[in-house]
């Protein structure tokens, strides 16, 4: 392995703290069915199409990639039979694939449908995109080889093939073939768990897919021995969460997702549930206009960042404090990239300076338009109080996502927006750093660092660049963090097995007879 | 009566068409972009836009609208957005199952309840029977479907777990099975029904009990029963018959709030899901679906009340 690669390896975070499973009780049987109560329907089981984490929830038990992070954040082949050979110049990755690999529709996977998965994720995935940018070609060499062509070094790659949110999995060659750019309706792919049903608005049905052929390596987040222990996995997609709950107290379902952290007290002392604290995924943050209106100001950006008093605001927004955290970074404490740079500018809660700030921006009280979808409401109620006695004139509209998606297309229409950037294995893949998301942040320096980062192979030089843009995003202002937040789930007792990782999975999964 | 169901047919086409212009045209202007909704929160706008290229959406408003009217004008209602590409019948016939076995099951519980409650209150007028119906039919009116369905869970599925707290069972997994799943939310919509039925079942027979016809029969010494059933409840049906109507019509457009508390994939949960969705072709059948019940259930009212009444000509 090269150095490059070693570095990277290093580098990636162990979403490690993020990943400890409970511990599984009993031994494994198979067998039962296991239903799930998820927020919602995932939008499309296309992983190449969406960057949903809901569609992952599901179809992280069907698909697999070339290779996968472990709970540590180390990458680890899974379709492939191990790590690239790397030519000296670097920009040629060559990959054998494992030979014993089948499809759910029973055809061997080869060369060809790995070829083709990865082009088709090229075109049409927003990861894809971004690395493809610096892709040449990727063929098939011969029936279990491929061979990635870089243009240029490029630092992300293998970052990139091991991602599972929105990432490269594998697809058999027709798939891609019939569905170049849509979103594919037919859903094969070569995980221990395969595609039965999906009834509209009620629920997605996956099975035991019989031919799966596990790794015998330690099974550590989405890598190693995958274990189908269960007949089938239902997984219901219910928005109320009054129904997720009841539905598990009732016995109706086995599991259930995003329940009501106000409800942990009471349901850690239900005989018959489990309670699982997830781990941070993600963290709220309010999106900045940098192109127009009053916050295209800096001064108008840095005084909003001053009024915030982000205990404050979490505990108004999110409750309990087993469920959020404070902390600057722009990745979580749990990963190697967490960075304390800028916490100077964080977290200040000082109106007075925000008034002097408002003062020098020449700010008079221009409407400052927000939006919040449900999720994040209460908590940007919560940051307003300040803002307002800082002179802000905020005017917060809460209105559904589809509303909000809609609205923040167009940048003449807000100045802000409530939102959640989750965390990812590499900061170049994270939302924190997409020059492109909002409003957009043109910024040279950014700009400059941002492509540093991606051309740059060293850790601690990465780690550095990373810094740095931090402490730009805390003197520029283009977005706010507000703080870390979990999510908290249940499961009937009989449950066993559950790794308790930031996505959900149930491989490996079993019930109690 | 030919003529009349001639008319009907006609001013019904016309409704349709009418509904189904005005649905393109609000469903459109409302903001929204179901590629947004597919790519998720953290995509950027390029992303969007290159989704919403292939899926066609990125067309004008008024190209997009010709072609959809192409398309019905065809028969054909499109494909969802979101269900796998599926036809819109599709998906609209796999909602309806649980919508009419729902829609049959509370308004036949209502029916039921509701007329012979009515009848014997007015019957006993003025009695504690009848004061102690009139303060039920207020409660069951003024409860919340939303808080009756919760109690009813917390109750009957939690507490005594008789029932299942939540989802659906189809009828061809057993039909017991699938009652199991409908009792409670058949309970929760019937009871507002129940009232409204029993109301209006007691007023227009007070009304028609006070007729001198029903002093002759009695005068007469007809049975009671053969009074009340026969004379009585007979003429006091109509308004009776057009509040089943219009409750049956109501329900086969989807219980929204019943079917969301128990998780039943019934039509109203996926109208609301398309809403926030913005899967346009799926609103657009769901909502001409919608108004096809009411015209079809309204015309069925008509046709009975001729048969209750034969002296109604049309």
């Amino acid at each position: 392995m090269s150095m490059k690669m070693k570095s990277i390896f290093m580098a990636i975070i162990a979403l490690a703290l993020m990943t400890a499973p409970l511990a599984a009780a009993g031994t494994p049987v198979k067998g039962g069915v296991l239903k799930i109560a998820i927020d919602s329907d995932p939008p499309t089981l296309d992983v190449h199409s969406t960057r949903a984490t809901l569609a992952l929830f599901v179809a992280g038990n069907m698909y697999e990639g070339l290779y996968a992070f472990t709970k540590k954040g180390e990458i680890k082949p899974m379709l492939a039979s191990g790590m690239p050979v790397v030519s000296d110049d670097k920009l040629t990755h060559t990959i054998s694939l494992r030979q014993d690999i089948e499809f759910h529709n029973g055809k061997p996977m080869t060369s060809a449908d790995v070829a083709a998965s990865l082009n088709r994720w090229g075109k049409v995935a927003s990861y894809g995109k971004q690395l493809f940018a610096h892709v040449d070609t990727v063929t098939a060499r011969d029936k279990y080889t491929i061979a990635i062509q870089l243009k240029e070094k490029w630092g992300t790659l293998m970052t990139s093939l091991a991602m599972m949110l929105g990432g490269p999995v594998i697809y058999p060659e027709e798939i891609c073939t019939k569905y170049p750019a849509k979103p594919s309706s037919e859903y094969i792919g070569t995980g221990p768990y395969m595609f039965v049903e999906w009834r509209p608005n009620d629920h997605i049905t996956l099975k035991r897919f019989e031919g799966y052929k596990a790794l015998d390596t330690e099974s550590t987040g989405y890598t190693g021995r995958k274990t189908a222990y269960l007949d089938e996995l239902v997984f219901y997609g219910i928005s109320e969460e009054t129904v997720r709950v009841n539905g598990v107290e009732g016995r109706e379902y086995d599991f259930a997702d995003f329940v009501p952290s106000d409800e942990y007290d009471r349901l850690k002392d239900v005989k018959h549930i489990k309670t699982y604290i997830s781990p941070p995924r993600a963290w709220f943050v309010f999106v900045l206009n940098t192109k127009y209106g009053p916050t295209k100001n800096k001064k108008v950006r840095q005084a909003m960042l001053a009024t915030m008093d982000v205990k404050g605001t979490m505990a108004a927004g999110y409750g309990d404090q087993l469920f959020w955290r404070v902390d600057p970074s722009l990745a979580l404490k749990e990963q190697v990239w967490h960075s304390t740079a800028g916490e100077a500018a964080y977290n200040q809660n000082n109106i007075e300076k925000a008034k002097v700030l408002l003062k020098e921006a020449g700010y008079k009280g221009e409407k400052i338009v927000w939006m919040s979808g449900p999720l994040e409401y209460n908590l940007s109620v919560a940051a307003k109080v300040n803002m307002v006695k800082a002179g802000l004139n905020i005017d917060l509209q809460s209105m559904e996502w589809a509303t909000l998606l809609s609205r923040r297309k167009n940048p003449e229409l807000w100045s802000t927006f409530s939102s959640g950037f989750t965390a990812k294995a590499d900061p170049s893949l994270a939302t924190a750093m997409n020059l492109k998301y909002g409003a957009g942040w043109d910024h040279p320096e950014a700009k400059a660092l941002f492509e540093n980062l991606c051309n740059e192979p060293e850790f601690e030089a990465r780690h550095a660049i990373l810094s740095k843009f931090q402490e730009l995003v805390y003197s520029e202002v283009p977005y706010i963090k507000v703080g870390d937040y979990k999510n908290l789930r249940i499961s009937n007792n009989k449950v066993q097995g559950f790794a308790n990782d930031v996505y959900l999975y149930f491989f490996n999964v079993w019930k109690e007879k | 009566m030919l003529n009349f169901l001639v008319k009907r047919f006609f001013s019904m086409a016309l409704v349709l068409l009418v509904v189904s212009i005005t649905i393109f045209i609000v469903m459109h202007l409302l903001p929204g972009d179901p590629a947004a909704i597919m790519l998720g929160p953290e995509a950027t706008n390029e992303d969007v836009a290159a989704l919403k290229a292939e899926m066609g959406l990125d067309k004008p408003v008024l190209i997009q609208f010709i072609e959809w009217t192409g398309r019905i004008v065809r028969g054909d209602l499109g494909n969802s957005l979101f269900f796998q590409n599926r036809s819109v019948p599709n998906v609209i016939f796999d909602h309806l199952e649980a919508t009419v076995l729902l829609t049959l099951l509370s308004l036949g519980m209502a029916t039921l309840i509701g007329i012979i409650t009515g009848v014997l209150a007015a019957s006993t007028h003025e009695s504690i029977f009848d004061r102690s119906f009139m303060l039920f039919t207020s409660m069951a009116v003024a409860i919340p479907n939303f808080w009756l369905g919760l109690m009813l869970v917390l109750g009957f599925a939690i507490m005594i777990p008789i029932f299942p707290a939540a989802g659906y069972s189809p009828l061809k997994e057993g039909i017991w099975s699938c009652l199991s799943y409908l009792v409670l939310p058949s309970i929760t919509l019937a009871a507002g029904a129940v009232a409204l039925i029993a109301r209006m079942t007691r007023a227009c027979m007070l009304d028609v009990l006070q007729n001198e016809y029903i002093r002759t029969a009695k005068a007469k010494g007809v049975r009671q029963s053969i009074v009340i059933f026969k004379h009585a409840l007979r003429n006091a049906i109509i308004p009776v018959v057009t509040v089943i109507g219009m409750s049956f019509a109501n329900l086969m457009g989807g219980a929204v709030v019943t079917e969301s508390i128990f998780n039943i994939p019934g039509v109203g949960r996926l109208l609301i899901k398309s809403v926030f969705t913005r899967d346009y072709p799926v609103i657009e059948g769901v909502v001409l679906y919608i108004a096809i019940a009411w015209t079809l259930i309204n015309l069925m009212v008509d046709i009975i009340y001729t048969i209750i009444d034969p002296r109604l000509e049309y």
